[in-house]
């Protein structure tokens, strides 16, 4: 069973992407701050993570950096979320090491799409 | 004693008025004695006794014999002339010098009111940079606290929806599926809002790129062919190959989506066409439809913010109010472009949109 790493504030999306995730039977582990994602990453290792870019404590652009430069974490597929949908966002991210995009509000049949594929494209 | 005072001597007895000593002459006197040249012994006490001589018995000697005065005489007309010449001289110099410092002075206020009207636009510059700053924040946090409740609303309601946990009572879910269309519909308004303010603060960003005409009327078209098959009606296209552009995609597929929307929105049989055709420096998009068509007092109207066609139609329709405004303006400001529209009243209307195929490119 492929586990899951939620990096979210918000309890809401934390809940409703959960609940996509288990109902598409992925394990998950939930980090409620940016520091918290990073260090979960590195321990727990999961299969692909799920990252917010708008986080209270540290940029979502920072968690990225640190986890890509983290020894154990480097090679996690990570999509992001983001509600911000400014044009020039998708190539930021990208550009920064995400493997996916999802914007929000959420599509539940776009997140496990997003998953699938930036899986596939790390594997 | 020299030539000068046996001049003057000789002036004095010969009663020679008209002669004067005038100026100084490089002669000077000196007491001396004559001495004849083959007694030259007496030279040396003769020397001697002239020293002995004291100042006041020179000066009678002196008095006696220099009864000359001489002064230094004047031209007077060249005097005159050549003090005004002078003057003259003077005055032009002096007019000159003021008139360089008055020049000076003037140079200097310019200098000095350039100096300070540039400061002036550096502060205003400092201070617009901050403004448009300020709005990016404005619209980037707008956009994302009004997104976050969608979320949720958009989000949960879609899950329940689908029945994912439990099969939902009849009610309930004629319920749930309003609310997430509810949901879906604030979405689309805030997004085209969104997109309006950027426009109007010029934030849009234009992403030029290179692709094939055809290749996104068919993306466009695919996107909405299931909603019109559910409708009981057809799609057909007519674009031709090989044609290719050099603009926003995403912009430009914003608009024929537009125009299809409505189209299908608004008929509720027959065909819809979509038509490209290929000019020399131009594309022309158009979207025909069969449906009700719109009254020469509408058209005028239809493409402004928030305004829709009185129609039975509009209420089943949905949609923001705001489609065409922005259609128009992506087509005008960001795309270089033109929109229009042909409609006859009960027989269907033609949407259609002319951009350049090359995007030419803003300083």
């Amino acid at each position: 069973m492929t586990t899951a790493l939620v990096i979210e504030d918000n309890p809401d999306n934390m809940l409703l992407i959960c609940d996509i995730l288990e109902f598409n039977d992925c394990g998950v582990l939930k980090a409620e701050t940016g520091l918290q994602g990073v260090s979960m990453a590195k321990e727990l290792v999961p299969d692909f993570i799920l990252l917010d870019i708008q986080l209270p404590d540290i940029d979502g652009y920072k968690v990225l950096q640190r986890i890509r430069a983290s020894e154990e974490a480097r090679s996690i597929p990570i999509v992001a979320m983001t509600s911000y949908a400014m044009v020039g966002d998708r190539e930021k991210l990208m550009d920064s090491g995400c493997d996916g995009y999802i914007e929000k509000p959420i599509d539940p049949g776009v997140v496990m799409e997003q998953i699938q594929r930036a899986i596939g494209g790390k594997a | 004693m020299g030539n000068l005072t046996v001049a003057g001597y000789l002036i004095n007895k010969t009663g020679l008025t008209n002669i004067k000593v005038a100026a100084p002459t490089p002669y000077d006197y000196d007491l001396s004695i004559g001495v004849r040249k083959d007694w030259p012994e007496l030279i040396p006490i003769l020397d001697r006794a002239l020293l002995l001589i004291d100042e006041e018995q020179r000066n009678a000697i002196q008095q006696r014999w220099l009864k000359l005065h001489y002064e230094v005489g004047v031209d007077y007309a060249l005097v005159k002339r050549m003090a005004i010449a002078v003057v003259i001289i003077i005055l032009l110099i002096t007019g000159w010098m003021l008139f360089i410092q008055r020049k000076d002075r003037m140079l200097g206020a310019a200098k000095a009111e350039t100096e300070a009207a540039n400061i002036e636009l550096q502060k205003a510059n400092i201070k617009l940079k901050e403004l448009d700053r300020l709005k990016s924040m404005f619209i980037a946090s707008i956009s994302h606290e009004l997104r976050t409740p969608l979320n949720s609303i958009i989000g949960f309601s879609g899950i329940m929806k689908c029945g994912a946990y439990s099969e939902l009572d009849d009610k309930y879910q004629d319920y749930i599926t309003r609310i997430n269309r509810s949901g879906l519909h604030l979405l689309a308004l805030i997004t085209d809002i969104i997109d309006i303010s950027k426009l109007e603060s010029g934030r849009i960003d234009i992403i030029v790129s290179d692709f094939e005409l055809d290749e996104m009327v068919f993306e466009a078209v695919d996107s909405i062919r299931q909603q019109v098959e559910n409708k009981g009606m057809s799609l057909e296209t007519g674009v031709s190959k090989g044609i290719s552009m050099h603009t926003d995609r995403t912009r430009l597929l914003q608009c024929l989506l537009n125009f299809l929307s409505n189209a299908m929105k608004f008929s509720e049989h027959g065909t819809i066409y979509v038509m490209a055709k290929e000019q020399p420096e131009n594309i022309l998009l158009s979207v025909r439809d069969t449906g009700i068509g719109i009254s020469e007092k509408d058209c005028l109207r239809l493409f402004e913010a928030f305004e829709r066609i009185d129609s039975h139609l509009s209420v089943k329709a949905g949609g923001t109010g705001l489609g065409l405004y922005l259609t128009k303006k992506i087509a005008t400001e960001l795309l270089q472009g033109e929109v229009g529209l042909e409609t006859r009243l009960g027989k269907g209307s033609t949407f259609w949109i002319s951009v350049p195929k090359m995007l030419a490119a803003r300083d």
